[in-house]
């Protein structure tokens, strides 16, 4: 008996620890996965065309343009940087950190040179705010789940 | 100090206007300058904390909106100069020890202005700072708006002070030339036209009425002036028959000046009257005596002639011895009459209206029984027992002997006319004489005389005339010695005697009263000092 239950300690230890390492593996491959899983590009049906090029993307983005072809005026929506989607986006679409995007943007509205973005801490109020906005413009991680609202083709690409 | 009423007016309105002026002028401005500066100052400061709260905001919760409405709300300043976002940095030394802070801007606005982090507050540019401290930036917003349009402001507010205090002044000054004007003429008029009035002159009166209390007064002194003016009138007419009832007076005085003295004049001739009729009647006993032997010796020498003619010598003899004395009581009597025209002589002579040491108990003495024989001349009926109780240890007395001797004689006859006077309980006997209830009524007179020793020492005399008549009634004993009072009927006295005795008395520096009870007699009593 006594032999027995150092037996059945070492067998149960083992166990923890296998499980361990998947769960840890499993939420690396989630991360892993979030920061790079594709971004889809979401925008109002009024203003923002249904398609674009990549380019043109980055300038709407970067603040570069303040209104569309149609006149309305460009309304931004982001996710925080402190969000997964965030980080992502920071990384693909402004290629900076959290940090510096925070700063590039504090400039740009600071010196009046772009509009505010908006940012949400959730997909579910990004595509809100997207929905009810004409001429707004967002980036999520997946499809859009709220009427009223168009993803934009980036270079014949659902997804960046 | 005279001050015009103009004067009194124009010194507060100017004081008021001058300092108002210099308020306005003045502290108003300097005082709004300072408001507007301190405002100014202010409202940068809170652009520049609501900047640099919209900064941390949008660093920190990544919301931009904040720092995009604060910077629109600068920017549409008249003011707006520029805004610095300024980025502060510590660097430490090789060793960590020491370290240095170093501003540097961040992001700027306008994106080409050229302010640096160190530009501090002039008089053109108004800089204000806010501190930011975020995780991403720690610094400050430095907001600079420019003074031009407070300093604007402020010339301004300077220039409508001016401007107010300019018209503070000639309002003023105009308010307080028509309140001189509408309040000093018509005073002045008034003044004026109250002075001609204290002179004399009751004609005046204003004709302008100003709409206010002052207008009210010219009115009041107007109808003022009419009624001094009747009353004037009506004084100079009362005047006027004052003036006629004063000489009617003055001659009423006049005449009773001349009727006092005539009434003096009568008394003292009817004292005189009495004093001579007793002076007469002395006389005549002893010229009846001279007359009777005369008379009888004339007969004895018809007598003794016819006896020498009959040889009856020893007859002739004793008839001479009879007439010898008969002779003899005629000089004695003669003689009496010689000194009694002797002494009138004297008295007449020596009466110089002088003070003169006088036997007082002679003069009492001769006195009374003058009037005794006087009254007995007018009146053979009258009939008085007189008594003297003379004090002989007085000696002289420095008096006027006729006027003192007037006196006595005024109270003698009062006395000796109270004792003819029945008195009620007495009524008249057959035979003439007053019986009273417990006897005969004898009339008496009594005058007497004390030597007199006043409080202060002095040695004088006192003299007392007493009778013992009806007395004199309390209703009118405090009425005796007023001139014309008498209870004689009239046409037998002047009621003046009491009276002149009492100014003879008082004259001398004496004294008169009267001790006097009803159904008793009366006593007066004099007292002369030495």
């Amino acid at each position: 008996m006594m032999n027995t239950i150092p037996r059945i300690g070492q067998l149960y230890s083992l166990q923890v620890v296998k499980h361990l390492v998947i769960l840890i593996a499993m939420l690396l491959a989630t991360i892993v996965h979030g920061q790079n899983s594709p971004l889809t590009i979401i925008s109002n049906p009024k203003g923002c065309p249904t398609e674009m090029k990549e380019s043109e993307l980055k300038s709407i983005f970067l603040g570069e343009r303040q209104r569309w072809r149609t006149g309305d005026k460009i309304q931004v929506a982001l996710m925080k940087t402190n969000t997964s989607i965030g980080k992502n986006t920071c990384g693909r679409m402004y290629n900076m950190t959290e940090d510096e995007l925070k700063k590039y943007w504090l400039a740009l509205v600071f010196q009046g040179k772009a509009e505010a973005p908006a940012f949400f801490n959730t997909v579910g109020e990004l595509q809100n705010f997207v929905s009810e906005n004409p001429g707004a413009i967002g980036i999520i991680d997946q499809s859009p789940t709220v009427s009223g609202i168009q993803v934009v083709s980036i270079d014949g690409k659902q997804t960046l | 100090m005279y001050v015009t009423l103009k004067a009194k007016i124009w010194l507060p309105v100017l004081t008021i206007v001058f300092l108002f002026s210099f308020f306005t002028m003045f502290y108003f401005p300097n005082r709004e300058g300072k408001m507007l500066l301190n405002n100014y100052n202010n409202e940068v400061q809170n652009l520049a904390s609501t900047v640099a709260l919209g900064v941390k905001i949008a660093l920190k919760e990544q919301n931009y909106e904040g720092i995009q409405t604060a910077m629109e709300f600068v920017k549409e300043n008249s003011g707006f100069l520029f805004v610095n976002l300024i980025q502060i940095d510590t660097l430490w030394d090789n060793e960590h020890v020491h370290f240095n802070l170093r501003e540097s801007v961040f992001i700027a606005y306008p994106v080409k202005s050229k302010y640096p982090a160190e530009m501090v507050s002039n008089d053109s540019i108004l800089i204000k700072r806010a501190p930011i401290q975020a995780p991403l930036l720690s610094g400050d917003v430095q907001l600079g708006f420019s003074t031009e349009e407070i300093n604007e402001n402020m010339k301004n507010v300077r220039r409508t002070s001016l401007m107010a205090s300019g018209g503070i002044l000639i309002v003023g000054l105009i308010l307080g030339l028509l309140m001189a004007r509408n309040i000093s003429i018509p005073v002045r008029a008034l003044r004026d036209a109250a002075l001609r009035v204290g002179q004399g002159d009751l004609n005046q009166t204003i004709k302008k009425f100003p709409k206010d209390e002052i207008g009210d007064l010219s009115k009041a002194f107007n109808h003022m002036v009419q009624d001094l003016s009747k009353a004037r009138s009506q004084l100079l007419q009362a005047n006027e028959k004052l003036s006629q009832t004063n000489n009617l007076l003055e001659s009423a005085l006049d005449d009773l000046k001349s009727t006092q003295a005539q009434l003096i004049h009568s008394e003292k001739m009817a004292s005189l009257g009495e004093l001579t009729a007793g002076i007469a009647h002395e006389i005549q006993n002893p010229l009846n005596f001279v007359n009777n032997f005369s008379e009888v010796n004339s007969e004895l020498i018809d007598e003794m002639q016819d006896e020498i003619k009959s040889g009856n010598f020893e007859e002739a003899v004793k008839l001479s011895r009879q007439i010898k004395e008969n002779q003899e009581k005629v000089n004695f009597h003669g003689k009496r009459a010689d000194g009694i025209v002797k002494g009138m002589l004297l008295h007449s002579r020596s009466n110089r209206g002088e003070k003169e040491p006088t036997d007082i108990n002679a003069l009492a003495d001769e006195y009374l029984r003058l009037a005794y024989h006087g009254l007995r001349a007018k009146d053979k009926t009258f009939n008085a027992t007189i008594k003297t109780e003379f004090d002989e240890s007085i000696g002289k007395i420095n008096i006027i002997p006729q006027d003192i001797g007037r006196v006595l004689l005024n109270l003698i006859t009062n006395a000796f006319y109270a004792v003819s006077t029945p008195k009620p309980s007495a009524p008249k006997s057959p035979e003439g004489d007053f019986k009273t209830p417990d006897g005969v009524f004898i009339p008496t007179v009594i005058v007497s005389t004390k030597r007199f020793k006043s409080p202060s020492g002095d040695i004088g005399a006192e003299i007392r005339v007493s009778d013992n008549g009806p007395g004199i009634p309390d209703t009118i004993k405090d009425k005796i010695f007023q001139p014309f009072f008498t209870t004689k009927p009239t046409g037998q006295g002047t009621g003046l005697g009491l009276s002149l005795s009492y100014d003879i008395i008082k004259a001398h520096g004496g004294e008169i009263k009267v001790e006097t009870k009803e159904g008793e007699g009366t006593t007066f009593i004099v007292i002369l000092p030495a």
